[in-house]
């Protein structure tokens, strides 16, 4: 099963081809520039330099949030456009645990921490299990502090982009968090594509229709008028 | 091969989708709109505009497609709404479309909405002759664009402060009408004299073809608290809309004219929401006949926001080659006369 792997959440812009246990390839950018104008000629070389086609692909995984809003609305369209397109399954892992999906096999706790602008960082704590992250605490959308005070007891490591600013939190606590490498850092599409082949080994995909990110955070006018709705 | 294009357009708070064929026969024209939603807001809210589109997109595409019987693989081309916009509705729609013409093996075309408006006048059987001038008018614009071939559009002619559908927006909520203004205004000025009251229209200069609406906006105000004060104002509601109309109208209708005489057009053409106005377009009629010209507007469906007018502008980029990259991005403030391909307006980085 061919899976291509979209991960646009953060300032990473990365795609990666998973061919069951085989990763065939993966780019990833990391600066300062819109998703919009990178993220289909990656996706474009990535499935040719493999030696595929379009055609080729069985589903699609993309990192369905929290994150920067516009970036997983540019990720989470394209994707649903390649999927509807293909008529093949459509996949949205959350990107907290794909960012914990990073380091397999580490014994204590992992706390994947993303910055979501005005101090807050969009957090969640995994404890890895056989078969990838288990979510044991969060998510929560709070200042470092706020998220260091609500981790569980245990040795805990921080990834994702706002890991600075969880480790600065945790060390004023008195705690003293393991450092990691970059590549284990960011948020990685091939992680993306290995939860996302992992979950359509054993349930259907998600709806490509309705699928929508998990932003977390209400729009401000939400915040401010409330929802027609409610 | 029949032409069909698929055509998206996300700009604002309308997701559309619509299948055309050839550039004239709308087999599908499907527009959901987040009106209802944004009003409990006071206007259009960006970040919730954004949010629906994500959620609508593939269902207004789907639709789009059955009811015109059509599948992707019979299509010659995806097009979409690169700009001008709201940039992060526009980037649903783009990254969308992008997402399914690679994925299907087809062009991808990147519109300019602008241009979309007047090319809602070709979605006809019977076609404007260029050259030709156009009024687009909207909540957003009030230009008047010369085009003199296909692709060449340019503006001679704009608003300096509010736009046409802004200033019958602001006359109806100082008339205490409904929102959206334009059709509240038409309604109730049926029952009145246009000359009842003579409202400012701003000159400008001989020569200038802009348009400026704010004093009027200004007239109107001081007249209903006249009214008021007299207390005739419900009885003279009616002759207030007709009379405030009467000035938009005919200004709008002056300057078309004067740009029809000094151009040589060989026809005339409205777009944009308000063209939808009754009284533009009995007004423009006259105006057309006396100058010995055609007069074309769409249907109302197809001047407010759609996407058979993308897909049909498409159809004439793709007669000039025009196809845009992977890394088409979207533009939220494109100026008329730019056809969007690359991450730039200038350059393509691959
Ligand atoms: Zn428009």
């Amino acid at each position: 099963m061919l899976v291509l792997g979209i991960e646009t959440a953060t300032l990473v812009c990365g795609v990666a081809l998973l061919n069951d246990e085989r990763l065939c390839g993966e780019f990833a950018v990391n600066v300062h520039k819109t998703h919009s104008t990178r993220l289909l000629p990656l996706i474009d070389n990535l499935v040719r330099e493999a030696g595929f086609t379009p055609a080729s692909l069985d589903a699609v995984a993309v990192s369905s949030g929290p994150g920067s809003f516009t970036g997983l609305r540019i990720g989470l369209a394209t994707a649903k456009g390649i999927s509807f397109a293909l008529g093949r399954p459509l996949v949205g892992v959350p990107t907290l645990a794909a960012v914990a999906h990073n380091l397999p096999h580490y014994p204590g706790l992992i706390c994947s921490g993303l910055r979501a602008r005005r101090g807050e960082v969009y957090a969640a704590c995994y404890r890895q299990e056989r078969d990838g992250p288990f979510l044991v605490a969060g998510p929560w959308l709070a200042p470092p502090p706020e998220i260091i005070s609500q981790l569980p007891d245990g040795e805990v490591v921080f990834l994702g982009d706002g890991a600075d600013l969880l480790t600065a939190a945790a060390r004023t606590q008195g705690l003293a968090p393991p450092p990691v490498p970059p590549f284990a850092l960011l948020p990685r599409a091939a992680a993306v594509a290995q939860l996302g082949w992992q979950r359509l080994q054993s349930a259907a995909g998600d709806d490509a229709f309705t699928l929508t990110p998990v932003y977390l955070r209400p729009s401000a006018a939400e915040l401010k008028f409330g929802s027609p709705a409610g | 091969m029949a032409g069909y294009i698929l055509g998206i357009e996300t700009s604002c708070d309308e997701t559309a989708a619509a299948v055309v064929r050839d550039g004239r026969q709308v087999l599908s024209n499907i527009i959901s709109s987040q009106a209802e939603l944004h009003r409990h807001y006071g206007g259009v809210v960006p970040e919730i505009a954004s949010r629906r589109h994500v959620e609508l997109i593939l269902p207004v595409v789907d639709q789009a497609l059955q009811t015109a019987g059509v599948n992707l693989s019979d299509l010659q081309a995806v097009a979409v709404t690169a700009g001008p916009g709201l940039v992060g509705a526009l980037l649903v729609g783009v990254s969308a479309a992008k997402g399914l013409a690679w994925a299907a093996g087809l062009p991808l075309v990147g519109v300019n909405h602008l241009e979309g408006h007047i090319y809602a006048n070709f979605l006809a059987e019977e076609q404007p002759e260029l050259p030709a001038l156009c009024l687009v008018v909207s909540g957003g614009h009030t230009d008047l664009i010369y085009l003199p071939e296909h692709g060449s559009p340019h503006i001679l002619g704009r608003t300096r402060d509010d736009a046409a559908g802004e200033a019958f927006d602001k006359g109806a909520r100082t008339l205490g009408l409904g929102y959206p203004g334009g059709p509240a205004i038409d309604a109730l000025a049926r029952g009145g004299d246009p000359a009842a009251f003579a409202f400012p229209r701003a000159r400008l200069g001989d020569d200038s073809l802009d348009f400026s609406f704010s004093g009027l906006k200004t007239a109107l105000l001081l007249e209903v608290e006249a009214r008021r004060r007299a207390g005739d104002l419900a009885d003279r509601l009616p002759d207030l809309a007709a009379a405030y109309q009467e000035a938009i109208v005919s200004v709008l209708v002056d300057k078309a004219l004067r740009a029809v005489r000094e151009y040589q057009v060989k026809c005339l053409l409205l777009a944009g929401g308000v063209a939808a106005n009754s009284a533009l377009r009995r007004q423009m009629q006259v105006a057309a006949g006396r100058a010995g010209i055609p007069l074309f507007y769409p249907p109302p469906v197809l001047c407010t926001d759609n996407a058979a007018m993308i897909a049909c502008a498409a159809h004439y980029y793709l007669l000039a080659g025009q196809v845009a990259g992977w890394d088409l991005n979207a533009f939220p403030s494109l100026p008329l006369g730019k056809r969007p391909q690359g991450p730039s307006l200038e350059e393509r980085i691959c």
